[in-house]
């Protein structure tokens, strides 16, 4: 009886201090709430360089106020040498694609296109592990329900703005690498009732693909339908033809998302 | 963002004995938060929300006029075809087609107009909007056109055209309007368009002419970006303009 009773008390004890833990985390996010979207700039800015001060290395880079260096034009010229078929225009639009998928992940927790797009490293950086943990908090909630989509979140629109290319890097560790920084806002809204929610982040976007490795200049982004077998794919997110089941090629030129770091104003 | 939206579940048990369950699983499923407290924080600080996010999506400020009219020369002094007029008209005329496309939720109709990568994520959020019934309403028009920025270099020439609009424009969604408001409203758009710094304009007119910068047939192009009838890949900006970007106030 005497331990029946221990027992009972000892749950108790465990689940009031979950309470409690629980609360004192939830104040703690109201509080930073407060600081980071209230209306004082000065909080704001003590709060990002705080974050940005002990943030891990590879999660968040400061941001610069220069051009993009001088080097860049030239390792783009230099890849080009190598490359005759890059061009810039059509690289910069289809690194869209990823800022699309990754609005898709981040705000619609839907992040099928953007494993398609990635590389396996991406998931174990800071910023794909936490992609990562959004996706999969929508998935152990939504359970055995039908259907990836989040009946509750809604993306209208992403806007891309300002894309520059701020490093060129070719031949290292057997990888070519291109970081672009730009900024992104999403649109979008919310159950209950719809209600907005609108996100802007600065971020660089490092595509990789192994040195070497060539534009097809006649390559098309995504194609249609499946080389093996010539069935149509159903839609952009297939990730492999629906008849033969053969996995759809990389579209993307060989360069793949390999990370993306947060930019911080400090 | 942890703890997603949206209606509960069929297997989550329902009425008083669902919120006693509940009670009993809330602190542990805020404490499953905790360990990525670090990534909520550096998300934060490096996002704006709410009002501050609405300032990111300010029309970018026009350049200096006689800036914009000399990158325009340094075009015309390397295609002798560029004709500023006729690409202010095709802009307006691509803003036609993809305002249809968004009406009737087919992105197909925007295909010839929109770069690769545009096109894609025009796509998916089409795509998105069915997904949640969402429906655009109104109709607007262009009622005028400026270049309020023109770049070229060695890779690329880029022109930001902003678009006067007049009309009715919102979204509509369970009823509910998601942007915009119904009624007549004056607002701008930027169109951006882009082609690499080694196209010019084919004698016949290129892509916003309806014609494949390629071939010269009429404009068919398959929903991979190529032309129908030459298989020319003409939508990805190396042969030609493509609307290449399209920015919209926060509206």
């Amino acid at each position: 009886m005497v331990i029946a009773r221990d027992a009972v008390g000892g749950i108790l004890g465990i689940y009031v201090l979950a309470w409690a833990l629980a609360l004192a985390f939830m104040v703690f996010l109201t509080l930073v709430l407060v600081v980071s979207r209230g209306r004082s700039d000065m909080a704001r800015d003590i709060f990002r360089r705080a974050v940005a001060a002990q943030a891990p290395r590879g999660s968040v880079r400061a941001v610069s106020r220069d051009g993009p260096p001088a080097h860049v034009a030239a390792g783009i010229r230099e890849l080009q040498v190598d490359d005759p078929g890059f061009d810039l225009t059509a690289f910069l639009d289809s690194t869209r694609v990823a800022v699309g998928a990754y609005a898709m992940a981040w705000s619609a927790e839907n992040d099928r296109l953007l494993r398609r797009i990635t590389t396996p490293g991406y998931w174990q950086t800071p910023n794909g592990k936490a992609v990562a943990a959004v996706v999969a908090g929508w998935k152990r909630y939504a359970g055995g329900r039908p259907g990836a989509a989040n009946r509750g979140r809604l993306l209208l629109d992403v806007s891309w703005r300002q894309p520059e290319v701020t490093n060129v890097s070719l031949g290292k560790q057997g990888a070519d690498r291109i970081t672009v920084r730009l900024s992104s806002a999403i649109i979008g809204a919310a159950q209950p009732g719809w209600h907005p929610v609108n996100e802007a982040t600065r971020l660089d976007w490092d595509f990789v693909r192994p040195t070497g490795q060539r534009t097809d200049p006649a390559a098309v982004l995504l194609p249609r339908t499946c080389a093996n077998c010539g069935s149509p794919y159903h839609s952009d997110l297939d990730d492999a033809c629906p008849h033969c089941r053969t996995a759809r090629p990389d579209t993307h030129a060989g360069w793949r998302l390999d990370r993306t770091d947060l930019m911080v104003d400090t | 963002m942890l703890r997603p939206a949206g209606p509960p579940p069929p297997s989550e048990r329902t009425g008083c004995l669902g919120v006693l369950w509940l009670l009993v699983k809330m602190p542990f499923m805020v404490l499953r938060a905790v360990p990525h407290t670090g990534a909520l924080l550096r998300r934060e600080a490096a996002t704006d929300s709410g009002r501050r996010a609405r300032t990111w999506e300010e029309l970018t400020p026009a350049d200096d006029q006689a800036a914009v009219a000399a990158a325009l020369d340094e075009v015309k002094s390397h295609d002798a075809g560029f004709d500023l007029a006729a690409t202010t008209r095709a802009v307006a005329g691509a803003r036609r087609v993809v305002d249809q496309a968004r009406q009737a939720g087919d992105a197909s109709v925007a295909r010839p107009v929109l770069s690769d990568g545009l096109w894609r994520v025009f796509v998916l959020l089409l795509d998105e909007r069915a997904a949640h019934g969402v429906v655009r309403q109104g109709t607007s028009a262009v009622v005028g056109a400026d270049v309020v920025a023109a770049a070229r270099d060695q890779l690329a020439e880029q022109l930001r055209i902003r678009l006067a609009c007049r009309g009715e424009r919102y979204e509509v969604a369970d009823g509910v309007v998601l942007r915009g408001q119904p009624g007549q409203k004056d607002w701008s758009e930027d169109w951006i368009i882009r082609r690499s710094a080694d196209a010019a304009t084919p004698a016949r007119g290129g892509v916003l002419s309806g014609l494949c910068p390629q071939c010269g047939a009429p404009l068919q192009v398959d929903e991979d970006g190529s032309c129908a009838y030459c298989r020319a890949l003409v939508l990805s900006g190396g042969r030609d303009w493509v609307v290449w970007s399209i920015e919209e106030a926060p509206w």
